[in-house]
């Protein structure tokens, strides 16, 4: 299976934990997303994801300066993005768990 | 900051982009935004040395798809604006001629042939541009995609034409009043249409192709070289007009 078809829903929940972290634009987004490792990945694929967490009311935009001078939109939670946010680390936390489990016990038999 | 002036590739994305998306029917306001939003991306990534395939990736094709399948359809200004707007568009043109020279009655199947003409061309050519503006392909190639709606539409209004000499239907006649309120509601309509889709190349190719023969036909010039000159005026108008406004284009946009 290939990254990026296991990340569908993940990088939903990656973007909300930035945005949640600070306030920021596609951009910034994606160095962060890279610089925790998803390099792999194309910049670009946030922005599907943006648009739907701005559809589904997770997410709210507005354009103003940035730090670097020209304008750029930039993305806060709502706080039905927080619940959502909430959920997802509840989740993760525990597919994270069983999926650690199923590969040590499968690992823990290879070596008998 | 400097003005980053996008690279080629970037440039013609963001371009095939907006045909895809403006083709799929999504709402003009979401198209801008995002159009605006990854050309910021762009110039950011650029101005950093990344390549536009780091941005989209390897295929801009499923890129292209994705936005898209997250984008809202605009059923009202499609049904409401567009497609009338594209459709009056249509008609103006092959009706102008006649209008130049007075004739103004035609037959039931003339119309339903015009109508059909106009609707399987723009609705061919829209479905060809909305595939070819996904993924690139040679111009030998897009040309064919985009010969065939032109092809199958003149040969469905050659067919009613046809059919009309042959078959005897119900006239329709406009009379001088009929004529001159028409006239009037074409030009108030190619003007304001000129200014909702900020190009007057709609006057322009009226222009271009009625204009020339009616000057001509004061010349001394045989019939025959009066519309081969006709047509290679018209032409020629018309791409002098493309290549200046392309060039305008160019130097708009793309500098943030």
């Amino acid at each position: 299976m290939s990254q990026t078809q296991m990340l569908k829903g993940i990088i939903d929940g990656c973007l909300l934990a930035i945005i949640d972290e600070e306030e920021c634009y596609g951009y910034e987004m994606a160095t962060r997303l890279s610089h925790y490792g998803f390099s792999s990945i194309s910049e670009g694929t946030i922005y599907p994801v943006l648009l739907r967490l701005q559809r589904e009311e997770l997410v709210t935009s507005t354009r103003k300066k940035s730090t670097a001078g020209p304008k750029r939109k930039y993305y806060n939670l709502t706080q039905k993005g927080e619940d959502e946010l909430a959920i997802f680390l509840r989740n993760w936390n525990e597919i994270s768990r069983n999926v650690n489990a199923v590969i040590t016990r499968e690992v823990a038999e290879e070596e008998k | 900051m400097n003005a980053h002036v996008l690279s080629k590739a970037s440039q013609q994305f963001l371009e095939n982009l907006r045909v895809y998306l403006f083709t799929s029917g999504k709402r003009e306001s979401e198209i801008n935004d995002i159009l605006q939003e990854l050309t910021e991306h762009l110039t950011d990534a650029e101005r950093e040395g990344k390549s536009t395939e780091e941005i989209v990736g390897q295929s801009p094709k499923a890129y292209m798809e994705s936005l898209s399948s997250e984008m809202n359809r605009d059923y009202r200004a499609w049904g409401l604006k567009i497609i009338p707007m594209l459709l009056l568009g249509a008609t103006s043109f092959l009706f102008i001629q006649d209008l130049l020279q007075g004739k103004f009655a035609y037959s039931i199947i003339q119309i339903t042939g015009y109508l059909l003409f106009i609707i399987s061309f723009l609705g061919g050519v829209l479905i060809a541009f909305n595939y070819l503006a996904k993924s690139k392909k040679s111009f030998i190639k897009e040309m064919t995609l985009l010969g065939i709606p032109v092809l199958l539409s003149m040969l469905i209004l050659i067919g009613a034409l046809i059919l009309d000499q042959n078959v005897v239907s119900p006239m329709i006649e406009f009379g001088i009043v009929g004529q001159s309120l028409l006239s009037f509601l074409m030009i108030i309509f190619v003007i304001s249409f000129s200014f909702w889709a900020r190009t007057f190349i709609l006057p322009i190719i009226l222009i271009a192709f009625h204009l020339p023969p009616i000057l001509l036909a004061y010349t001394p010039l045989t019939t025959d070289i009066q519309s081969l000159l006709a047509t290679v005026i018209a032409f020629g108008v018309i791409i002098l007009y493309l290549m200046f406004m392309n060039d305008e284009d160019d130097k708009k946009s793309y500098a943030t």
